[in-house]
């Protein structure tokens, strides 16, 4: 397949080949100095190729000025030949010897010997020819002072005129006369044939004038000469004839010719007879002269041609050198102009490329050229707007996902408000059904406690959560006996709840049957043990305390033992032995104890939710915290002692969460004095019109000393919940059995004024006390009411109900306190600083 | 002692046999039980107190709700076996003399089937 590759693709391959070095070159560049680079190659180029022209011209001009010095040099060499040739005239005569000539033999001389030549020169023998006139002349000069021979002295004269024309030709051909190709002719004429002539015209004369045989074949070998010369003289003659032949020397030639051949006649005539050698004399004078002029006409005319020659060989050279600089001039005016061009092209290329890499995608390149750049520009255009829209499109998708994934959340966030509400619907239904647990357990713990002549016993159990696992229990036995007891099961929560109320049902069946302590303990466990899936256990401590004598027999099963505080103060805890919890496994035996209760003494029972309540440094109530408050507690009445432990633990924990269920129960021995006076105290008939109303804090019970005229029917203490109310009226129903009627009255008062002070007084607030006393005299039944709300008078603030209006017009608010003032006799109310205290009279009269 | 109640349809009307304690704790217990006596036009309900020991001014609120509803809805609301205490709460809040009762339950239930 290789060889299929087209020439078309293969062509440019091997071009690229061939061009790699200059490319390689070119991309180590900058464009100025590429630009430099290709101008400088052609600049060298020009001045490469002008160069031989300039040099050639140059080399001719000085040939020419060689030519120039050579004429010079003829001129001079001519002058002295024509002397010479005047002399060798005058042999026989006067000796005309001048010194004029002499000078210009000794100048010829001199120059002959050291020719002042340039080096373009060719060489010559110039030296050697001077040296052979040096000495020809010298001969002539030593020939004429010794003796006067004429046929001598011409031989001598002429080898002296000789040498001279020998040394012409040589000086022609040393100043390149004879290579001309233009005036070659001419120099032929000038160097040689017209001195020859010279020489020639006068030697026949002179050759005739001695008159001697020997000579005349001279006159006749002159003829020959001259007539030889002829085409010689009329080709060099040629060469120097301008158009106009201003100087005639065409003319001269002719004249010249026609001389010779008329002493030639006059030459032939002296031949013939030697008498007329007289007339030959003057025409060969006349004919030198004449040959004499046209040779100096001839070497001007040929000078002026050189000079006219040099004169355009100096022109061409001055044009060869302005063409050069013209082009040179054009040529970087041109590159300077491209490279201007270009490098703003390239200038405008790369700020828009940085513009756009610097995030202005708007920018577009704008470049007014036609080259390969535009091309380029236009290129980065397109890309740009194609970015750009690319951009957008990436934009558009980009919102459009946020857009799905915002209506995503938005359907997510929906989904999971759904969830919540049903979350929240599930959890308010768990936490109704927990109250309503919570009630149920509260329910099946007792809530009236004995409170006789001589003891009164009260409990209360605070759960930690909704549900509570411990409990307390009390209950009459035979012969005035009571059972009573504080249990704590282990956990809390739902399973220790119910737990709690298998055991407690457990423990309250068995201690009906009479058994002992220890012995009740005992079949419990066996019972518990034996139904115990979840393997809880319970601790409990169980009492029974014989009233009449104070004694009391008790077992504990791994419950904190109980407190006994003495009349005197003294707090001890009760022995106990260390028998297991109920219901972690059947058979197991509890002992029995026995503690007497003195008049005043109290026993406390209490689970470790009260000493191991923890305030917020995480530090426990405690023990310590128990006993003292034990001791210095001095209430006599075991609710309102309850109260103040409660509010004890309470005061000490701060606002932190309780972490276990409180339970206490107290049981408080009256003191003999007490006693006495409750049973002995006469009621007195008088209407009660002295009231203390600086009762003081609820917890500050009456001092029995108070009472004298009046018995104390009930104390109660509930908490701020409208279904505390419904155990309120049984012990009132228990306190007034023989009066049921006022009994109704009395709790429908109640009701109603409690009622009034949860929701208005307290708002609502669950876990408030209120405190309720019953008093009798025999007239006057006075009931107290206090709690601890800010200011409240149900009698002022509550508006009066319009009895006689319809079904639609009856408003529904109102009635209650209407109701009680109705039924009772008195009613007041009053705040004395730390709640409201309200007090109600009803006669007992039918 | 806590509140229960039991209603029967008698000859189409309404019987709603009450017992036990209604006062605050128990109000919303009861109020429940008349919720929807009235639900239909011209409903007739014989409410029996006959077995109620103790009613407080929360019971009458729930008792002055029914008969209005009963009068919006054009039916009748009988009462009927007050005991004498229960009767005076209703004397002294003036309720007997704009709602209709009678001595016991048969003899409502002849005057609402008239």
């Amino acid at each position: 397949m290789s060889a299929a590759v087209p020439a078309t693709v293969r062509a440019p391959y091997r071009w690229s080949r061939v061009l790699a070095p200059a490319s390689w070159l070119s991309g180590r560049l900058s464009f100025s100095r590429k630009f430099l680079l290709v101008g400088s190659v052609m600049l060298v180029t020009l001045a490469l190729l002008s160069w031989p022209l300039l040099r050639k011209a140059g080399q001719d001009a000085q040939n020419a000025e060689l030519e120039r010095r050579g004429l010079t040099a003829l001129a001079q060499q001519a002058a002295v030949l024509d002397t010479l040739v005047r002399q060798r005239g005058e042999l026989n005569g006067e000796r005309s010897e001048t010194p004029a000539a002499k000078a210009k033999l000794q100048a010829l001389l001199a120059w002959a010997t050291s020719p002042q030549l340039p080096p373009s020169a060719p060489p010559n023998t110039l030296p050697a020819l001077g040296q052979r006139l040096q000495q020809q002349w010298q001969q002539l000069q030593d020939l004429g002072t010794q003796e006067d021979d004429a046929q001598r002295r011409f031989a001598a004269h002429t080898g002296t005129i000789n040498a001279l024309l020998a040394l012409m030709r040589e000086s022609g051909r040393a100043h390149r006369l004879n290579v001309d190709p233009r005036l070659d002719a001419a120099f032929e004429m000038l160097t040689h044939r017209l001195p020859l002539v010279m020489e020639t015209l006068t030697k026949q004369q002179d050759a005739l004038a001695m008159s001697s045989d020997s000579l005349t074949s001279y006159a006749v070998a002159a003829q020959v000469v001259l007539s030889e010369a002829t085409p010689a003289l009329h080709a060099g003659m040629q060469q120097l004839l301008t158009p106009d032949d201003r100087a005639g020397l065409q003319a001269q030639l002719d004249e010249l010719l026609s001389r010779i051949e008329r002493q030639q006649d006059a030459v032939d005539k002296v031949l013939e007879s030697p008498q007329t050698l007289a007339e030959l004399r003057p025409i060969a004078g006349a004919n030198l002269t004449q040959a004499q002029a046209l040779l100096v006409a001839s070497t001007a005319q040929a000078d002026a041609m050189l000079q006219e020659r040099l004169t355009q060989l100096r022109r061409s050279q001055w044009q060869v050198g302005a063409l050069l600089v013209g082009a040179m001039a054009a040529i970087a005016y041109l590159f300077a102009g491209i490279y201007v061009s270009t490098l703003r092209s390239l200038r405008r290329l790369s700020q828009g490329t940085q513009d756009f890499c610097a995030g202005r995608l708007d920018t577009r390149i704008h470049i007014d050229t036609q080259d390969e750049l535009v091309l380029v520009a236009g290129n980065f255009n397109t890309v740009a707007s194609e970015v750009g829209r690319l951009l957008d499109v990436i934009r558009e998708q980009n919102e459009s996902r946020q857009r799905e994934l915002e209506r995503l959340v938005q359907l997510r966030t929906l989904e999971l408000a759904d969830k919540n509400d049903q979350l929240h619907l599930a959890a308010l239904r768990v936490q109704e059904e927990l109250a309503s647990a919570r009630d149920m357990q509260q329910a099946i713990l007792p809530q009236h406690f004995p409170d006789t002549t001589d003891f009164s016993m009260q409990a209360c159990m605070h759960p930690a959560r909704e549900l509570g696992g411990d409990f307390y229990d009390c209950f009459a036995l035979s012969e005035g006996r009571w059972g009573f007891l504080v249990a704590d099961v282990a956990g809390k929560g739902v399973g220790a709840a119910f737990f709690m109320a298998v055991s407690r049902t457990v423990l309250q069946d068995l201690a009906q049957d009479e058994l002992g302590p220890e012995e009740v303990l005992g079949r419990a466990n066996d019972l518990l043990s034996g139904r115990n899936p979840m393997e809880l256990f319970v601790t409990a401590c169980y009492c029974i305390y014989d009233p009449r004598d104070g004694s009391l027999a008790y077992a504990s099963a791994g419950h904190p033992p109980p407190l006994l505080r003495t009349a005197q103060g003294e707090v001890l805890n009760l022995d106990c032995a260390n028998d297991i919890a109920l219901g972690v496994m059947p058979g197991m035996s509890y002992s029995r104890r026995h503690a007497h209760l003195a008049y005043g003494d109290t026993l406390l029972l209490y689970t470790d939710g009260i000493t191991e309540a923890f305030d917020a440094a995480e530090n426990a109530y405690g023990e310590k915290h128990l006993i003292s408050w034990l001791q210095r507690n001095q209430e006599p009445q075991a609710a309102a002692k309850l109260v103040s432990l409660v509010r004890d633990v309470a005061d000490f924990v701060g606002g932190a969460e309780p972490s276990d269920d409180l339970t206490a129960l107290l049981l408080c021995r009256k003191a003999r004095e007490d006693c006495v006076a409750l049973s002995d105290a006469h009621p007195d008939s008088t209407a009660p019109s002295a009231y203390p109303l600086d009762l003081g804090a609820m917890t500050v019970s009456h001092a029995p000393q108070e009472l004298n005229n009046k018995t104390l029917l009930l104390e109660h203490t509930l908490l701020s919940r409208v279904e505390e109310i419904a155990h309120l009226a049984e012990a009132v129903d228990q306190a007034l059995t023989e009066r049921p009627d006022v009994a109704f009255a009395v709790n429908l008062c109640l009701e109603e004024l409690l009622t009034n002070t949860i929701q208005h007084g307290l708002h609502g607030a669950p876990n408030r006390l209120i405190n309720v006393r019953l008093s009798r005299s025999d007239e006057w039944l006075e009931i107290i009411v206090k709690d601890d709300a800010p200011p409240f008078d149900p009698f002022v603030e509550a508006p009066a109900p319009s009895l006689e209006a319809g079904v639609e017009e009856r408003a529904v608010g109102g009635l209650g306190v209407h109701m009680v003032k109705t039924m009772m006799d008195e009613v007041r109310a009053f705040y004395d600083g730390s709640g409201n205290l309200i007090v109600l009279l009803k006669t007992l009269k039918r | 002692m806590s509140f229960e109640h039991d209603i029967n349809d008698e000859q189409g009307t309404r019987l709603v046999s009450l017992k036990g304690r209604i006062d605050s704790a128990t109000a919303s217990a009861f109020e429940q039980a008349t919720q929807d006596l009235f639900a239909t036009p011209n409903a007739r309900a014989l409410l029996d107190f006959s077995a109620v020991d103790y009613i407080s001014s929360a019971g009458l609120r729930v008792v002055l709700m029914a008969a209005k509803r009963a009068k919006q809805a054009q039916g009748r609301l009988l009462l009927c076996g007050m005991r004498q205490h229960v009767r005076e709460v209703f004397e002294i809040s003036g309720f007997l003399q704009i709602i209709d009762s009678v001595a016991d339950r048969s003899e409502g239930l002849r005057q609402l089937n008239a």
